[in-house]
């Protein structure tokens, strides 16, 4: 009998990730003789995150495309990897991503739940209306937070920012009116809501890697014959290859189609960087255990040290 | 037993009081947090979307209990007695049905659906959701028990909830063993699925035949949604999961704070003001009465939205004065009373252009911003052709008094300001739309109650009561018709029509004129917010192939079906001016049709001149 697999994302179709996801629904329907047969809502035509996460538990979904929010409402472990200016750059990201990815994937299924892929889709970034260049340039200032992350708005908050929570849709309005005066972003948002007409300032630092993952729900998973589930991961772990580069790329053609507007990229040079990472390297104490897991921070905590250490 | 029941409905109307008080106090802590100590209230957007959840269920609760849902209603056409009792019968049985799988649904989405461990505030988000199968049991047996029969004919209701709760058994199943149900019941649920797929055709045609036999349209739409999601082999509580995402959204906030603002402008004296002064103003010049029912119903209907309340609050009045003072004939004054009542749709705030920027995740400020334009264009016309008619008739113009005048002005200055200072909030970006609209509560309260003391404290409750039903009606129809649109999004079929239109018909103009033709003929059929629900999703991979801008589509959706409010068969105004006036519905819709060819006249204007939309916004 014929398996459907609906499977919901956020990202229009003709992005990057949604080639991905239709090359993932063709090459599955192939490999598998059409049996399993995978249909995309692509564009949040079938709902937010967390929307799409409830589907999924009801089963009327039974995949979708999660960023660290959605994961973080399947599991909180996964937060560790959104905490700001923790993990630093690319390399990090896909070392930590290399030994931990068997572990991210265990708390998942704990939870019911399958990742069939992972991919890293670049950095949130600051963007501000005035420069901002050390941690006091930013904490004079308003910083907007989505009001559905408290955990990120709380890390924020230790670390000594004046939070306001505001509605991801009002966050041109908050801009422009003066509620807020910076915010953190992917720079993919930033430039499809219009934020940098107003906030013009970028500054240079990763705050933190978005990290997207194509999740099943468990009864999807086991309706697919295990004959072809080697074969459907394989395929997969293809596109995290094929495509891992041009999503990660995405940050980089939106920055650039920014700058030609007017958006100015500030560089942050290493003594000031310093002074972003000793804040958190300060604050980090108080946050584990409380906002963060501990067990899955140490973990991350000491592949970061061993690696900056040895380089 | 009657006193008990009392005492429960007493406690069911404070429930949804204060969470309708805390949806104003909240923002208004968080506009006060921000401002001086540069923080926000801890948990508010969590807090808020939840309160919106019981507000949207709780006043469906007192909505069922007096049965003033919103439905389409041939029944007034219907004099025999008899047929309108055998028809009351069977409409209280299927809702009952209907409502009772709603409900069981919604117990199997808290229990699976939702993670224990989300708390807001202090409270599990699962406790908040339970308000959910709470309120369905209660609508399914105020339903049961509304039914009007005797005898051994009480056995029917009582069937009916057990059949819903048959029916049901894919959602109760899953209530009690998760996906890991034994064999049988296993066997059962495919079969109710194969059952629904043999019988969908018939179902969908009974239920679109209770409804124009006055069934209450978000019982229509819970039963469509049911049967389409079970016959295509979806999980039927997934209803149950867009009633909660429906009713969790923060721009859905705004629709109860409004329709309260509006009943507190209608409650109080203020309509009566507002006419004396801008009688005072205008009625020197040539049609100045008109010039002031058209800025008045405009400036009414942009709160209340659903334009109904304009008549009923301010018929009566202007009828008055147009027919005794001003001496306009009674057939041009119902005409104009009646098609006037739509025209506030595209000023801000108005909630139908809100519900178009929530369905189509568009710019609410662009969409205020498009709309201003075509208000403009259409409040104009109104005026120019009642200032023509008022020439031919040699309606008398009276003398302009200067101390009148500003006496009028001094009596409703407060009401005056309030679009003004709203208007100045909202663009300046001073305060969120959900802010404004608590701010605009907790102003026309005092300026009602302990500025111009029209109300007294223990006036309130009228007021409450007053609003509770249209916004239970609203957040009813709201909450089932999500279900319904998601069934729509899981066949793709928008997508696959836009690839088809697209590839079919070229033109862009023509698409357009096919656009305002099927928004016509839905605008026969539906009300604003369910078309607004149920058909623009439809409509907006259609406006993204054809490259309209969605600002645009919008516009041209609301002006439709704003028209739409004076075409027969179903036209709300129609109905609502043939209760006002005491006239036939056949009369009234004469005496409405030059004013409809004006308005259909501006709708092609709109549609066809998109600068008109897209103008203002590139400003904001
Ligand atoms: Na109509
Ligand atoms: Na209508």
């Amino acid at each position: 009998r014929r398996q459907v697999l609906k499977i919901a994302s956020i990202a229009p179709e003709n992005t990057p990730y949604g080639e991905f996801l239709n090359r993932m629904a063709r090459e599955w329907r192939d490999a598998t003789n059409g049996e399993v047969e995978v249909r995309i809502y692509h564009n949040g035509v079938a709902g937010n995150e967390d929307d799409v996460l409830r589907k999924l538990k009801l089963n009327q979904l039974q995949g979708g495309v999660f960023t660290s929010l959605g994961l973080n409402a399947i599991t909180p472990e996964v937060m560790a990897l959104s905490c700001p200016f923790f993990i630093r750059d690319n390399d990090e990201m896909n070392l930590v991503m290399s030994n931990l990815r068997g572990d991210f994937e265990e708390k998942i299924g704990d939870k019911g739940f399958v990742p069939v892929a992972w991919t890293n889709a670049g950095w949130v970034k600051l963007f501000s209306k005035t420069p901002v260049f050390v941690p006091s340039d930013l904490k004079s200032q308003k910083l907007g937070t989505s009001a559905s992350e408290p955990e990120l708005t709380q890390a924020f908050k230790t670390l000594g920012y004046n939070m306001i929570p505001i509605n991801m849709n009002e966050l041109l309005m908050a801009l422009n009116s003066g509620m807020v005066d910076a915010i953190y972003q992917s720079p993919m948002m930033v430039a499809g809501l219009q934020i940098f007409t107003i906030a013009k300032n970028m500054a240079s630092i990763n705050i933190a890697p978005v990290v997207g993952s194509v999740v099943l729900n468990r009864n999807a998973w086991r309706s697919i014959p295990d004959k072809y589930k080697p074969r459907l991961m394989e395929i997969n772990r293809q596109l995290e290859r094929d495509f891992g580069s041009s999503i990660a790329k995405l940050e980089d053609d939106a920055v650039a189609t920014m700058k030609s507007y007017g958006l100015v990229v500030n560089t942050i040079n290493p003594d000031q960087l310093k002074l972003w990472y000793d804040d958190i390297d300060r604050t980090l104490p108080s946050l584990v255990g409380t906002t963060f897991d501990r067990e899955t921070f140490g973990k991350v905590d000491a592949i970061l040290k061993a690696y900056r250490a040895g380089r | 037993m009657e006193k008990k029941q009392s005492i429960l409905w007493k406690i069911e109307d404070i429930i949804c009081w204060v969470s309708m008080g805390f949806l104003a106090a909240v923002p208004i802590a968080e506009v006060i947090a921000r401002i001086f100590f540069k923080t926000g209230v801890p948990a508010s957007s969590g807090i808020m979307i939840h309160l919106l959840l019981v507000v949207g269920l709780v006043s469906g609760m007192i909505t069922t209990r007096q049965q003033q849902h919103l439905s389409i209603e041939f029944l007034q056409f219907i004099s025999n007695d008899k047929v309108k009792h055998v028809l009351s019968i069977i409409t209280n049985l299927i809702a009952a049905f209907i409502i009772t799988i709603v409900a069981w649904c919604s117990a199997s989405f808290v229990s699976i659906g939702l993670s224990p461990w989300r708390m807001i505030g202090f409270i599990p988000d699962q406790v908040f959701a339970l308000v959910m199968p709470i309120g369905y049991a209660v609508m399914a047996f105020r339903f049961a028990r509304l039914t009007p029969v005797r005898g051994a004919g009480r056995i029917l209701p009582v069937l009916a909830v057990l059949g819903g709760t048959f029916f049901a058994l894919p959602a109760i199943s899953k209530l009690i063993w998760g996906f890991d149900a034994p064999d049988m019941v296993f066997a059962v649920n495919d079969g109710l699925s194969m059952l629904a797929y043999y019988i969908r055709i018939p179902v969908v045609i009974i239920l679109i035949v209770s409804a124009m036999l006055g069934c209450p349209l978000f019982v229509v739409m819970g039963g469509l949604s049911l049967i389409l999601i079970q016959s295509s082999w979806g999980e039927i509580d997934v209803v149950a999961n867009q009633v909660y995402t429906a009713l969790t959204q923060s721009s859905i906030i705004a629709i109860p704070l409004f329709t309260l603002v509006g009943f507190f402008l209608s409650e109080s004296k203020a309509g009566e003001r507002l006419v004396h002064t801008f009688r005072s103003l205008f009625s020197w010049l040539p049609g100045g009465m008109i010039i002031a029912t058209v800025v008045i119903c405009a400036f009414f209907t942009s709160f209340t939205g659903a334009s109904g309340v304009t008549i009923l609050a301010l018929g009566g009045i202007l009828y008055t004065i147009l027919i005794e003072k001003s001496k306009y004939p009674e057939k041009f004054t119902i005409g104009l009373l009646t098609s006037v009542g739509g025209i506030g749709l595209l000023f801000p705030p108005s909630v139908p252009l809100l519900l178009v920027g929530a369905t189509t995740m568009t710019n609410t400020m662009h969409l205020f911003a498009g709309g201003f334009i075509p208000g403009l264009i259409l409040v104009a016309a109104m005026i120019i052709f009642g200032i023509v008619a008022s020439r031919r008739n040699k309606i008398p113009v009276e003398k302009f008094q200067l101390k009148e005048a500003l006496r009028g002005l001094k009596g409703a200055v407060w009401e005056i300001l309030l679009p003004v200072l709203l208007i100045i909030g909202y663009f300046s970006g001073i305060l969120s739309l959900v802010e404004i609209g608590a701010a605009a509560v907790i102003y026309i309260f005092i300026i009602e109650v302990f500025v111009n003391r029209d109300l007294k404290l223990r006036d309130l409750g009228r007021v409450f009561s007053k609003a509770v039903p249209i916004i239970g009606g609203v957040l009813s129809i709201l909450a089932l018709s999500q279900a319904l649109s998601y069934y729509i999004v899981d066949t793709q079929a928008p997508e696959n029509l836009a690839r088809w239109m697209s590839s079919a018909i070229q033109s862009k103009v023509l698409f357009l004129l096919l656009l305002n033709l099927a928004l016509l003929v839905v605008g026969c059929l539906m009300d604003i917010f369910s078309a607004i629900l149920i058909v623009l999703p439809l409509i907006v991979p259609l406006g993204q192939a054809y490259g309209i801008d969605p600002v645009h589509l919008g516009i041209i959706f609301i002006i439709n079906l704003e028209v739409g409010f004076l075409t027969p068969p179903v036209g709300m105004n129609l109905f609502l001016a043939t209760y006002r006036f005491e006239k036939p519905f056949v009369e009234i819709c004469r005496y409405v049709f030059p004013f409809l060819l004006i308005q259909l006249a501006v709708v092609f204007l709109v549609t066809y001149v998109p600068w008109l939309s897209t103008f203002l916004p590139r400003f904001f």
